[in-house]
Formats: C-alpha cells, sequence, structure tokens
C-alpha cells in the first residue's frame, strides 16, 4: 500500500510535462490529423506494360522501399491493371491493414466465352502464407478468399495464380462475355505479421547482445591472460630484492641479473607490498571492513588487495 | 495622397507586413507551451541543454509570417527549414550526436561485466509492447515503431528513426523522449521499489575487475563490427558512436575527441534543438497524436524499466554471483540519470551499497540495445 501511495505522491509531485502540455492540448485541440485512415500507399504505384505482363512499383505504407508486383494471364490476354481505393472497396468483414500492398483492378480480355484464365501476381514482397482475396459486390458475402496457388521461387519472390471463371463468382463483371475483371488483393494477416515479426525482433535484439555478451566474454578472458602474463616477469623480479625472498613464492627464474627498463617502479612496487605485508602481519584482515573506513576507500583497499592476489595466484608453480 | 489612401496603406502593411493582425489563439497556445518547456528547463533544470533550444524553436517558429520554416520563393529553405533539412532530413545531425557520446563514453563497467548487455536487451520490452499498443491506438506501422521507441529513453535514437518512418511526429517524439529522459528520477523508484524486496535491493556485487586500456580501445572495433555484420541498419548510429569511442580510447587524437566532445556536440545540440523545435507549429502540433504519444511515451517507458528489473530478477536465478535488481531499471538508455537513480535506491537499503559503477554497465548496454531496436524497425520496413 505503501508503494501505491509512493507512486501516487510522485505522479503528483511530478506534474509531469505530458498532463501539462495533454491539458493545453486539449484546450486549443484541434484536429491535425483527423483521421489515422491513410492509403495502403506512401505514393500511387506505377504500372509498365513488358509485353504481356504488367509491372507495379509502389511504396506500402508498411515498407520504405519501393516493391514491384509483376502481373500476368494465361488462356487470355492481360488487358490492363489499375489500383482502386480501398474505400471504394470498403466492407466491415474487411481490414485495410491486410491488404498491405492494396487493392488492385485486373482485367483480361480475349478468354473463351465461359471459360477460364489463370491470373498471376508475383513479388518478393509476398510470404508463402499470403492469400488473395477477391470482392465481388453482387455475391451476399462481397469479399472472399480464393483458391490460389502459392509457388515459391528463388530469392524470396512468391508467384500467386489464380484460377477466375468467365462470369464466374470472382468475376466483377458478373457476365461470360470472354472478358474477366477482378478486383481484389493479395492478403496477409496484419495481427499476424506484427506480432510475428515484433517476437522475433525483440529475441533478436536478446540475440545480437548475447553475441556480443560471449565476444566480450571471450576477449575479456584473453585479455586477462595475457595481462596477467605481463605482470608475471614484473613479480617474479620482486624476489631479487635483498634480504626479502618471498617464502613459497618460486618459479620463474630470477631475472636479477638484467636490469630492468622500469626498475624504479619495481622497487616502489615491492616496497609498497613490503609495507602492506608486514602491515597485515600485525593487523587482522577483518582491519580492512572497518565500520569507520568510507565504502569507497573500503573499496579501494579491497581493489589492491584483489589486484595483488590475482597477480600472485596467476605465477606458476 | 489622400488621406483615405494613406490609410489603406497603413492597412495593407499591418495585414500583409506584421504578425498582429494573423496572430490566432492556437499561436498563443503554442507560445504558451513554449513557455512552459523553457521554464522548466530554466528553472527546475529539466534536461535544460536540450529543452532550451527546443522550447525557444517553438517560441519563434510559431509567429505568424515568420520566414523560418518554410521556402523561399526561389525554392531555398528558410534559416530553420535548412538546419531541419541538411541536419535531420538528410539524418545527419542524430550520428553526429551519437560520435560525441561515443566520445564521451567509458565502456569500462560493461566491459568488465559483459553479462550487463542482456539486461540492455531486456529493457527493449516496452519498445515492442507499446508498439503494439500504438498500433491499435490507429497509428500507421512507421507512427508505431517511431513512438515505440521512446521507451529506449534515447533522444537521438528517437530522433533518428522518427525522423526517417515518421517525420510528421519528430516533435512530439523528441519532446516525450527527452521529457521523460529528465523525469527519470521520478518515474523510476516507484516502480523499482514495487519490483524488488529490500533483501534484494541489499544485494552487493562483487568489485569489477580492471580493464585495461587495450581492451577499451578493442572493443568498439569487435562491437561495432558484431553488430553492423548482424543489424546493417544500425550502422550509421553504431558506427559513429564505436567511432568517437576509437578517438576517446586510442589516444593519439586527443584533439579530435575532444573537439567531439564539446564544440561539435555544443553545435549540433543547438541545431538539433532548435529545428526539433520549430516542427511544433501550431497547425501540426496541437491535435490528439501529441497527446496519445505522451501517453504511450510514459507507459513505454514504464514498461522498459519493468523489463529492466525483470531481466536481472531472472538472470539470478541462474546466476552464482547474484546482481542487485536496481541495477535493470538502468537498462533503459537516459545516461547517466538512470545509472545515478538505480544507485541513490541502492543506497537507502543499505548505506555501504555503491551501485553506480554496476549501473553504468546496463547503462550502456540500453544505449546499444535501443539503436539495436531502432536498427530492427529499420530493418523491418526494408
Amino acid at each position: 500500500m505503501r508503494i501505491y501511495r509512493a507512486i501516487f505522491r510522485s505522479w503528483l509531485a511530478a506534474r509531469s510535462v505530458g498532463a501539462i502540455v495533454a491539458g493545453l492540448m486539449l484546450l486549443g485541440g484541434q484536429a491535425g490529423w483527423a483521421s489515422s485512415a491513410s492509403p495502403a500507399f506512401d505514393d500511387a504505384p506505377v504500372f509498365t506494360r513488358q509485353k504481356e505482363k504488367i509491372e507495379a512499383s509502389l511504396i506500402p505504407r508498411a515498407k520504405s522501399t519501393s516493391v514491384r508486383i509483376a502481373f500476368g494471364a494465361t488462356n487470355g490476354t492481360l488487358a490492363d491493371v489499375t489500383a482502386t481505393p480501398f474505400e471504394e472497396v470498403a466492407r466491415p468483414a474487411v481490414d485495410e491493414k491486410d491488404f498491405k500492398s492494396g487493392v488492385f483492378v485486373i482485367r483480361v480480355a480475349d478468354v473463351a466465352v465461359g471459360g477460364t484464365a489463370k491470373i498471376s501476381v508475383t513479388s518478393d514482397f509476398f510470404s508463402a502464407s499470403t492469400e488473395y482475396w477477391v470482392f465481388n459486390d453482387q455475391q451476399a458475402v462481397p469479399w472472399s478468399r480464393v483458391d490460389i496457388e502459392n509457388k515459391a521461387h528463388g530469392n524470396l519472390v512468391q508467384e500467386l495464380i489464380l484460377t477466375v471463371a468467365d462470369g464466374g463468382p470472382s468475376d466483377a463483371d458478373h457476365a461470360a462475355d470472354g472478358q474477366i475483371t477482378v478486383v481484389g488483393g493479395p492478403w496477409d494477416s496484419f495481427w499476424g505479421y506484427a506480432l510475428g515479426t515484433l517476437f522475433i525482433r525483440f529475441f533478436g535484439i536478446f540475440l545480437v547482445l548475447s553475441v556480443l555478451m560471449a565476444g566480450m566474454m571471450v576477449s575479456g578472458k584473453i585479455f586477462e591472460t595475457v595481462e596477467a602474463r605481463k605482470n608475471r616477469p614484473a613479480c617474479a623480479s620482486l624476489r631479487v630484492v635483498p634480504g626479502r625472498p618471498d617464502e613459497g613464492e618460486t618459479g620463474t627464474p630470477s631475472t636479477g641479473d638484467t636490469p630492468t627498463p622500469a626498475a624504479e617502479k619495481i622497487a616502489a612496487i615491492s616496497l609498497a607490498l613490503h609495507l602492506h605485508a608486514t602491515r597485515l602481519r600485525a593487523q587482522a584482515v577483518t582491519r580492512l571492513d572497518a565500520p569507520a573506513a568510507a565504502a569507497w576507500i573500503q573499496q579501494g583497499r579491497q581493489r589492491a588487495m584483489g589486484a595483488r592476489c590475482v597477480s600472485i595466484k596467476n605465477r606458476k608453480p | 495622397m489622400t488621406w483615405d489612401q494613406v490609410l489603406e496603406l497603413i492597412k495593407s502593411i499591418m495585414i500583409t507586413q506584421t504578425g498582429i493582425p494573423n496572430l490566432a489563439f492556437k499561436e498563443v497556445l503554442m507560445i504558451a507551451i513554449a513557455f512552459l518547456f523553457l521554464y522548466l528547463a530554466v528553472v527546475k533544470e529539466y534536461e535544460p541543454l536540450l529543452l532550451v533550444p527546443i522550447g525557444f524553436g517553438i517560441f519563434l517558429v510559431n509567429f505568424p509570417l515568420v520566414p523560418l520554416m518554410g521556402f523561399s520563393e526561389h525554392g531555398n529553405p528558410e534559416l530553420i527549414r535548412a538546419f531541419y533539412k541538411y541536419g535531420v532530413e538528410w539524418e545527419i545531425i542524430p550520428p553526429m550526436i551519437f560520435l560525441g557520446l561515443g566520445a564521451m563514453t567509458d565502456f569500462g563497467p560493461m566491459i568488465a561485466n559483459p553479462k550487463t548487455l542482456i539486461v540492455g536487451a531486456g529493457a527493449q520490452l516496452g519498445v515492442f509492447i507499446t508498439y503494439l499498443g500504438t498500433l491499435f491506438m490507429g497509428f500507421t506501422l512507421k507512427e508505431a515503431a517511431s513512438v515505440a521507441i521512446i521507451g529506449g529513453a534515447d533522444g537521438p535514437t528517437t530522433i533518428y528513426l522518427t525522423a526517417k518512418l515518421a517525420p510528421q511526429l519528430l516533435g512530439a517524439n523528441a519532446l516525450a523522449a527527452y521529457s521523460y529522459m529528465a523525469m527519470v528520477p521520478l518515474i523510476q523508484p516507484p516502480i523499482m521499489r514495487m519490483m524488488t524486496t529490500p533483501e534484494e535491493r541489499k544485494i552487493k556485487m562483487r568489485q569489477l575487475r580492471p580493464v585495461s586500456t587495450r581492451e577499451k580501445i578493442l572493443f568498439p572495433l569487435i562491437a561495432c563490427g558484431l553488430i553492423v555484420l548482424l543489424i546493417p541498419a544500425v550502422a550509421p548510429l553504431m558506427g559513429m558512436f564505436m567511432f568517437g569511442n576509437f578517438m576517446r580510447e586510442c589516444g593519439v587524437v586527443k584533439r579530435l575527441s575532444e573537439t567531439a566532445q564539446n564544440s561539435m556536440m555544443n553545435i549540433i545540440t543547438i541545431l538539433l534543438g532548435i529545428s526539433v523545435g520549430a516542427t511544433m507549429q501550431a497547425d501540426v502540433f496541437l491535435s490528439w497524436k501529441p497527446l496519445m504519444i505522451f501517453s504511450l511515451g510514459l507507459f513505454d517507458f514504464v514498461v522498459c524499466s519493468f523489463g529492466g528489473l525483470l531481466t536481472v530478477k531472472l538472470m539470478n536465478r541462474f546466476l552464482k554471483k547474484k546482481m542487485n535488481p536496481l541495477i535493470g531499471s538502468a537498462g533503459v538508455s537516459a545516461v547517466p540519470m538512470a545509472a545515478r537513480v538505480a544507485q541513490s535506491e541502492g543506497l537507502k537499503a543499505d548505506p555501504d551499497n555503491w551501485l553506480i559503477m554496476h549501473a553504468m554497465g546496463p547503462n550502456l548496454a540500453g544505449v546499444i540495445g535501443s539503436a539495436a531496436a531502432a536498427g530492427m524497425f529499420i530493418a523491418m520496413f526494408n
């Protein structure tokens, strides 16, 4: 209960910038961004014909870069492909967000009257789970999923192949007249995509930072070993200080004959260690945690001792 | 010239060449908001380095007919528009700020305890939860990503991502990010107390090992290589961050390092602040979206702090030498404020428990984590 009170008090005390700004904005609230609805594209798609195929280039709302969608037809001639605003075909049962490439009107001519044509829609923006939904306002349920063949090509390219009957339920001109008009678009579950990609990306961050952590742990061990080896000759040279051979510390050959470049430093370190060791003999080790010493002093002492212990521990026998 | 003609001329000058008749209520309101931010910066000292230029930018740009954020009749950008266009739109200023931050940062505590990187990742929880929440509120995918990154408590990252994905939200997002960063000492302690027991808050952590200069020099190269290899989209931010740090640690370019830390950083901060402030013109800013952004940003920040604390608690289940969960809240970037808060909460539980150096690890990991999250979002839309 105290915690909740503390939270409440904090918020009251904070009088957060957000709340103040919010209040002011409410006072002057005018809808600059009145509607959250926005078209499926950042820019209108550009259609270009290349022989039998028509290619659409567009920047979908869910992307920063442009994608290409190629349309083709067999058993007929691909006459025309256009983009249509979603508002014209919007129904409560469907969500615009699921049509992330937008909605297209595909017209196929020269189809055998009452026959079928195959329409292919190809892009690397589709996935293996992409569906194709068509709109026909003459049907009881205007929007419906059609059976498609979802073929995977190389480089993550997926081809959706729809089989549409002239005058059938997917033909928006409702007539068996040798012409097929298909209104619809590729469909991907928006929330499925959003949740899936978020889950992957959140754990992706763990993965990236875990790789970095592993790299740092390995490099840390290497550096610690290298540093310890580097320190070893200096520590070993302490043994040549006259009259103070350390008992029990044997190993590396004496370098006493060769003057080291950091002789003064070594002498200073040995003197410090000598003073430190004699002091430890005289006083209890628990003196390090004496309550009178400030925490920072204690940490410094422990650190100095830790460094000394590490260098001794790492010496080879 | 008749008296009527003189009056007509004066009237014409008044209408077309002075701001007085064009000053509307919404502009006055925005100027009041500018005063509020200037007050918070000057009197309360909330992030003054950023809030002073931002506040002044808001103040300046909301006067009518000022030639600051438009284009001249020859199509050239006016003064602040030029700062904005070449600094923010061209995505130059945020990476330059990262360069300065890198030059200011000592990665020693993080190198000494690399496990804290996981805390930095866990503290990005709020970013992803808020992303979903923002989508539910009717924001577009790109807008949601730019709002969600506020929880990372990293101003330059927020500005970089927003400028890239949803520039229309730049002012509100930047303001929310910097405001909440300034309010870390108010927002985090109740969450920290709620999420930890008194015993946990007393956990003393092992002294960090000393980190050699050589290790510090190699760290930016190793870290940059690994991160950019895994998330190429984050290269502008991470590359500059690590470049700045390399300049600092290598020790042979002290002049460059000092320039990056001081003069360059100060110049860029001025340009960035005033540019961001100038995006908050009344016509754009006075709507329900900034209000939502401030609410979602707060929620985001709270969940990110929660995520960091939770990550340490989970890690403690597997670690022999336990970490103090208080350092988890420092996993949101907000360097070094979040680490200081962990320190002060630790001292409240045990006056001999000094956590600041331990908290700096997750704090720096949070900077890397939030940049990685931004990279993930950018990659998602590419």
